[in-house]
């Protein structure tokens, strides 16, 4: 057994540790910290990815040398390396971006349990990506609610407590459903790890016995993950959400929790019912339509904001809708598609949100476009950040955006022939719908007017152009060499069957 | 396993009543508290599911006490850790809640949530009507942090933007 085997539970076991230390510490202390440990993870998980590579295989680590059926595991392929990796790239930027943010909306002296709550989160997030058992999952996924809520929640007026209220009333409907929809799984294949529900559940959809239970806990267990992670008709709390609460956690809310859930989704797909049974018994349709839907609802509803944090925020309603309608199609290539899309998502929205943070700092405060109208000429690295992120969510060429619009088009073409139609066509007309919020966005902020908010003394941090500088290149990176990142993705599908 | 019948199920049943009672609370009720008392139900409608469905007719929990060491003298105890787990997760939540609520009830003095957004919501057209009047007059030269405090008549907690 290889050492970096390690690197997999360690990379949940540091955060957690840390999170306990943060809570000691003094704020400033708690960042360094927190920035240590995420970059720690990072380095971690590169080699997790390199290692399963060169491996050509899976591995599972098992927690306490129990064997299977008794004990608690880990299990890491070359998808979930580099979904972790990712997760903790973005973590880390998004952190390192929104500092002046931080510092501005947080108190002080509670600082540190900001850190707190953002090693938490990078834990659960871990522990999602990595974990063979459902009940685990489980777990995780209500202590990344409530990190999430804490996220929303520190910067402390009436807004965010509200928007953590609506949050925390959504994702508990959700839990609930995937807590009932895990034990009624349970009661009838009697395992909690996913390769033996597997089994279970295969040999349980050859036979009649169950079937009613079977296609119950398959809707709960994907109508309660939709609902965590705010597809169409529960995407209520979200534009409050992401547009009250400070920058950092409005890019670490989009581009990270939301993504987790579908990741774990994802996982359920192939490892826990198997793709052929969630295929068999619809729910990839009913995905489908909803996320359809939602890629159009999200964007028309964007059209009318006039706020920036909530055209953001009703944007990545539509491209949640992306991902789902990938999921939807049913086929490898539009899941290879979806996670793809996930990641390109992740890099250009968080990257939105602190460029976004940049503008508003120049502007007044105010988060308007008619007051950010002319922030690309007086903070200039955070303008272009902004427009290569809306030019990536349009899908111009050689950015992130686009590349996932192609694996997007091109799993649709192979789909079946009612579903093509609908998905090209939403396509288009998403993309155009896209476009004109975004160009008009891009536009005005570099509509050179209210240069009556010019501050001479004005200087952006330099935390915040290393991770703007970063973003873009990562949305270059992942428009130009997208190839063999699809290919991994392939291959830890492969992995996954 | 699940029975043949209702008469088999007398626990499913009933614990899948109980937790749609509580999803609708959850969902459908206006007031903070009974909302997170119906979160507490649902939940509880789930303990109670897997407690069932761990528990067999005539058998012993898994502690071997007289040398029996049989498979079929015993129940399945991973249930009932699956609860106790369960148990502690709700409780945390319920805890996260309720403090919210409190948090919710000192600022806009009422449990109601219609209410709440309602003045939320108020509270924002004010900040922003307070914004714009308060940019006209700005002269540009002073920084950012200023002009938000200046811009954010909204009340926030001790210790803010020092």
């Amino acid at each position: 057994m290889s050492i970096i085997e390690n690197f997999v539970p360690f990379s949940v076991i540091i955060c957690l540790a840390g999170g306990v230390i943060c809570s000691a510490v003094k704020g400033e202390t708690a960042r360094r910290l927190s920035v240590t440990i995420i970059s720690l993870v990072v380095i971690m998980n590169a080699f997790v990815l390199g290692y399963t590579l060169k491996l050509g295989h899976e591995f599972v680590y098992v927690m306490g040398k129990f064997p299977a059926p008794w004990g608690n595991e880990l299990r890491a392929g070359c998808l979930e390396g580099l979904i972790a990796m990712f997760f903790s790239i973005i973590m880390l930027l998004s952190v390192i971006g929104g500092i002046r943010g931080q510092n501005d909306d947080i108190a002080k002296d509670r600082l540190n349990l900001y850190f707190v709550m953002i090693n938490l989160m990078l834990s659960s997030l871990m522990a999602l990506v990595y974990t063979n058992d459902l009940f685990t999952a489980y777990v995780f996924v209500e202590i990344n609610t409530m990190a999430a809520c804490a996220l929303i929640m520190i910067r402390n007026n009436g807004h965010t407590l509200v928007a953590a209220t609506k949050y925390m009333i959504m994702s508990t409907l959700g839990s609930g459903l995937l807590l009932i929809g895990i034990s009624m799984l349970y009661s009838i294949t009697g395992q909690l790890l996913m390769p033996d529900i597997k089994k279970a559940v295969e040999a349980l959809s050859a036979g009649e016995n169950y079937a009613i239970p079977l296609t119950v806990v398959i809707g709960l267990l994907g109508v309660s993950l939709a609902i965590k992670s705010a597809l169409f008709p529960f995407h209520s709390w979200l534009p409050e959400a992401y547009g009250f609460s400070t920058a950092s956690s409005a890019a670490i809310l989009s581009s990270l929790v939301s993504k987790g859930y579908i990741f774990l989704l994802i996982k359920i797909f192939y490892r826990v019912i198997g793709l052929n049974v969630m295929v068999g018994h619809k729910i990839t349709n009913i995905l489908f339509v909803f996320g359809i839907i939602a890629m159009i609802v999200g964007s028309v509803t964007a059209i009318r904001q006039t706020d920036v944090r909530h055209l953001i925020a009703y944007s990545s309603i539509a491209q949640i809708g992306y991902i789902y309608m990938g999921m939807g199609l049913g086929s490898t290539a539009g899941m290879v598609a979806a996670i793809f899309h996930i990641m390109s998502h992740s890099a250009t929205k968080s990257m939105l949100f602190i460029a976004q943070r940049g503008l508003v700092e120049v502007s007044n405060g105010s988060k308007d476009f008619s007051d950010l109208k002319g922030s690309g000429y007086r903070n200039r690295l955070a303008g272009i950040a902004f427009t290569v992120g809306a030019f990536s969510m349009v899908g111009i060429p050689l950015l992130a955006g686009f590349t996932s619009k192609v694996y997007f088009a091109e799993a649709a073409i192979t789909a079946v022939n009612t579903k093509m139609w609908i998905a090209m066509i939403t396509l288009a007309i998403s993309t155009i719908l896209n476009a004109i919020y975004f160009i008009r966005a891009s536009i005005s902020v570099y509509t050179p007017r209210n240069m009556n908010y010019r501050d001479v003394n004005y200087r952006p941090s330099n935390a915040s152009n290393i991770a703007l500088v970063c973003f873009i290149v990562l949305n270059f990176f992942l428009g130009v060499l997208s190839y063999p990142i699809a290919h991994t993705i392939e291959i830890g599908l492969e992995f996954f069957k | 396993m699940i029975g043949p019948n209702l008469f088999y199920n007398t626990f499913s049943v009933a614990s899948v009543i109980l937790f749609s009672v509580g999803f609708t609370t959850l969902m459908l009720h206006r007031n903070m508290i009974k909302k997170i008392i119906g979160f507490n139900i649902m939940d509880t409608a789930v303990y109670l599911f897997l407690a069932s469905k761990g528990y067999i007719t005539g058998r012993k929990a898994p502690i071997i006490v007289d040398g029996v060491k049989n498979v079929d003298a015993y129940i399945n105890p991973i249930p009932a850790g699956l609860v106790l787990t369960g148990i502690v997760v709700s409780v945390s939540v319920t805890a996260l809640m309720l403090s919210i609520t409190i948090r919710l009830y000192e600022r806009y003095h009422t449990l109601d949530i219609d209410d709440i957004s309602l003045k939320a919501r108020r509270d924002e057209r004010g900040n922003n009507k307070y914004r714009k009047i308060n940019s006209n007059k700005a002269s540009g030269t002073s920084g950012f942090n200023e002009m938000l405090k200046k811009g954010t008549p909204m009340k926030e907690d001790k210790g803010e933007h020092k």
